[in-house]
């Protein structure tokens, strides 16, 4: 399903359109529940996270249109958040940690059920132009919805100095997105 | 509102990827959530960071989730003639949702100037926002220095010949009836001593009544519109 085709259900969903509901929950929900699972790492918590976020995104759909997002991001935005609100709550040994703890370069790009559409190739250019690990360090971050201090930990570095590459990292991107 | 620059400082601009990196927690992520409610500039920058981390989602699986969620959904959001026999706890759930974002939509729909003179008085002010499957749409506005609870009717109304009543749920007690709400777009209550204890951590209801409003003291209709009081 293209992103113009889940624009038009989340638009319809805005207006009460249950048919429109499911559909939009068939084409999205495998990918928002590899989110939840990917940040969570817990089966159950990922299931709990996966109905609130359709909840969400029902209640939410009528304010969709205003909110300046692409449809996917607004999905998986919402999904994403979800799960770190959870994750911060969560008490540490609750998660199920599996081998992907990892920070490894995972670039292979599995078939998707879901296009992402827009300009994909941008971010990858830029990440490209970090020095090596500094890509790899805040994909992770991203992927598994670290916090500085796991951050810290997983690289074997000093939580100050992790948010002084980080940052510089991010200014980096940011002037290379931006040009 | 404060005044907001439309170029953000570098500070901000990279405090806003660490948000939508998520790297960001505890105390801080809330204070910026915050922020981003009254600064639309923040709240662009971030989106904008949103935007361009999607791309990495892109190299995680999918994932197909077990049918139950679907089906949990199905009863949770419509279930038929959940309405009448809804338990509040049940209903509860619609709202489980409601963020620090929400809370920018209240203030909003608020006509009055929620921002008070003096910061003790408003020193735990509430809000609340609320929402149901029907199209009533309200904002409140609870002052517990005064007991004043100020309702603003956005959106929709009773059906003809019936009331809506107003109630406050406090944890898992039974409702309490705060009165039937006038056809005013602005309603104001005074919250008896003896309630106020109620507000803190309660949800506010409004149920369809008889004309004049439950005879028994307890709600007999539907749920036409609830939120969860929270602190400003």
């Amino acid at each position: 399903m293209s992103p113009s085709e889940i624009e038009k259900l989340i638009s319809r969903c805005g207006l009460g359109d249950r048919a429109a509901f499911r559909l939009l929950y068939a084409a999205t929900s495998a990918k928002l529940f590899g989110v939840c699972l990917r940040v969570l790492k817990n089966r159950t918590d990922a299931e709990d996270v996966l109905q609130e976020t359709y909840v969400k995104i029902w209640h939410n759909a009528a304010k969709y249109q205003v909110s300046g997002y692409s449809p996917i991001t607004w999905l998986v935005t919402i999904a994403r958040n979800q799960s770190i609100d959870r994750l911060r709550s969560r008490k540490p040994d609750a998660a199920e940690l599996t081998e992907a703890d990892e920070i490894a370069d995972t670039s292979s790009t599995p078939e998707q059920s879901v296009m992402l559409g827009g300009d994909v190739e941008r971010l990858r250019v830029c990440l490209d132009k970090l020095s090596p690990g500094r890509a790899e360090a805040v994909k992770a971050a991203y992927m598994e919805g670290y916090s500085y201090q796991e951050l810290a930990e997983r690289l074997n570095q000093p939580i100050n100095t992790v948010r002084t590459w980080l940052r510089r990292s991010l200014i980096s991107l940011k002037e290379c997105l931006s040009s | 509102m404060s005044k907001h620059p439309i170029i953000l400082s570098e500070k901000d601009s990279v405090a806003a990827a660490e948000y939508a990196l998520g790297v960001m927690q505890g105390a801080a992520r809330v204070n910026f959530a915050r922020r981003m409610e009254t600064e639309p500039a923040l709240a662009a920058e971030v989106r904008q960071w949103d935007e361009h981390f999607t791309e990495f989602s892109a190299d995680i699986e999918d994932v197909t989730p077990p049918q139950h969620i679907a089906n949990a959904l199905e009863q949770r959001l419509f279930a038929p003639s959940t309405a009448s026999k809804m338990t509040w706890w049940n209903s509860l759930g619609l709202w489980r949702g409601l963020t620090v974002a929400s809370l920018a939509a209240v203030i909003a729909l608020g006509a009055w100037n929620l921002r008070p003179i003096s910061s003790e008085q408003n020193d735990k002010a509430m809000v609340a926002q609320m929402l149901g499957e029907s199209p009533l749409k309200l904002a409140a506005f609870y002052n517990p220095a005064n007991g004043e609870l100020r309702l603003n009717r956005v959106e929709g109304a009773s059906h003809a010949g019936r009331s809506l009543e107003l109630w406050i749920i406090a944890g898992k007690e039974a409702p309490i009836s705060l009165g039937v709400l006038s056809d005013a777009a602005f309603t104001k209550v005074n919250v008896p001593m003896a309630l106020r204890e109620k507000f803190e951590g309660g949800v506010l209801a409004i149920t369809d009544e008889p004309l004049g409003g439950s005879a028994n003291g307890k709600p007999t209709g539907a749920v036409m519109a609830a939120g969860p009081l929270t602190e400003v």
